[in-house]
């Protein structure tokens, strides 16, 4: 391991400060579970280390109906999942926070940090997209939001601006009739990155079978998750049916860059996608008509 | 070089003071400075299990976890559940249920399922496989590993 000098500031204000003064030679820290790998393989080697766990509010979740759901940065992947397990258009979310590494991983690992890692295969970022989420930024010009789709801009790359930390993820409150999914093929279940991760989001109409609004966000299979939005143009204000599920799942494929590493080849990345997606959808709808039910 | 840092550790309900480089891992402090070598190393990536402790009674690899980030925290080892000469009962259904071969990640599954049962102490079968789900056995002693679990579940509430 690579020699470091550790920062654990009290205030936000600080935090930032450090960034500015160390620049490129500073890593942030937040659960660690990634930093740590990369210090270790000599993908990263950090001069400064500076831990955000001494800045209070960072771990806080906060949810009600009027302003939706706000978490900090810092809020482990466990914590997410236990705040979450009675709300039921947000079964997405939970399933993919359950898959994110085993339990010791969740017990430490962050939703901030998951995003901001911004690896192609992100477990949390592909929900997070669907539920059209938002970043609070804090930097040295003070604080700006930006939503989620669009911050990743690349593999380990993001929209943060110099000395900019993640400080909240925040996204409204489902409508009424939304349900939520998350499917990932691995290769060895719970412990390792996706082959194929899928999410969607379906909000029926009142008559619960048309589509109101679909989202569809895809991890593994570009250089960051996103959002396919031809498919989910291609679903709105249609009724759910099993040839609708196969064409969306036709254009998502389309929409997706997979590429051929250690892990699966292209081809059958983009087999994936088109049997993933329609799963997907057909659960999230299922869903959406049980929520409507109770 | 960097300078050694003080901290102080509180292990197995036992305090301790140290000087660290900032950047080591509470498994090679564990390890290589306090001689508590219960606690195993292998795949250094959060993959395996080996070296997973419990921090405030939660299952962490220690292996991707900065000793100072531990500061302030309860840190408990495999060396740490036997009471006296009463081994803790996860340890006990291990051994009754041959759910240790080379014994080489027992300890890394026993804190595994130590940590379940202090959150959940009544978990289903698919709750206890999803505990275990981030802990390697390479001798593929599986079967016996569960049971093992499973009958410590069993044997109830004295287990956590």
């Amino acid at each position: 391991m690579s020699h470091f000098d550790y920062h654990q500031p009290d205030l936000l204000q600080e935090a930032i400060a450090l960034l500015s003064e160390y620049g490129q030679e500073a890593a942030l820290l937040a659960g660690g579970t990634a930093l740590l790998i990369d210090i270790r393989h000599g993908e990263l080697d950090p001069r400064h280390v500076v831990s955000l766990w001494g800045i209070p509010g960072l771990e806080a979740v906060q949810f009600d109906r009027g302003s939706g759901y706000h978490f900090g940065a810092l809020v482990t992947i466990t914590n997410l999942a236990n705040a979450l397990v009675d709300q039921p258009a947000l079964r997405g979310l939970v399933d993919a926070a359950t898959l994110l590494g085993a339990q010791q991983v969740q017990n430490v690992a962050t939703l901030g940090g998951n995003i901001c890692k911004a690896s192609p295969g992100a477990d949390m970022v592909p929900p997070l997209l669907c539920l059209d989420a938002m970043l609070v930024l804090d930097g040295p010009d003070g604080q700006r939001r930006t939503p989620l789709d669009g911050f990743l801009t690349g593999p380990d790359q993001t929209a943060l601006l110099p000395a900019e930390v993640l400080t909240s993820i925040e996204f409204p409150s489902p409508a009424s009739r939304t349900g939520t999914a998350f499917l990932k093929v691995m290769r060895r279940h719970a412990v390792d990155c996706s082959i194929v991760a899928v999410s969607a989001r379906v909000t029926l109409a009142e008559d619960g079978q048309t589509i109101l609004v679909a989202r569809l966000g895809l991890g593994a299979v570009a250089p960051n998750p996103f959002r396919a939005r031809q498919a989910e143009e291609l679903l709105r204000g249609q009724k759910i049916e099993p040839d609708l599920l196969k064409q969306a799942g036709a254009r998502a494929r389309s929409e997706a860059r997979p590429i051929t590493d250690v892990r699966a080849s292209a081809d059958y990345r983009s087999m994936l996608i088109e049997t993933l997606v329609p799963r997907a959808l057909s659960k999230a709808a299922e869903r959406a008509v049980e929520g409507a039910r109770n | 070089m960097t300078s050694l840092i003080p901290i102080q550790l509180n292990i197995n309900q036992q305090d301790y003071s140290l000087e660290i480089e900032p950047s080591r891992t509470l498994l090679t402090v564990l390890r290589e400075d306090l001689g508590l070598t219960g606690t195993k190393s292998n795949c250094q990536e959060g993959e395996c299990g080996a070296c997973t402790v419990l921090i405030d009674g939660l299952t962490v690899n220690s292996c991707l976890y900065l000793a100072i980030r531990a500061q302030g925290k309860k840190i408990t080892t495999i060396e740490g559940l036997a009471e006296e000469d009463q081994l803790h009962p996860i340890q006990q259904a291990f051994i009754e249920n041959g759910g240790i071969q080379c014994g080489y990640c027992t300890p890394g599954f026993v804190m595994a399922a130590v940590g379940l049962l202090l959150a959940n102490p009544h978990p289903s079968d698919d709750q206890i496989n999803q505990a275990l789900v981030g802990n390697i056995c390479r001798c593929t002693g599986y079967v016996n590993i569960r049971k093992a679990v499973h009958a410590a579940v069993q044997k109830g509430g004295e287990a956590s």
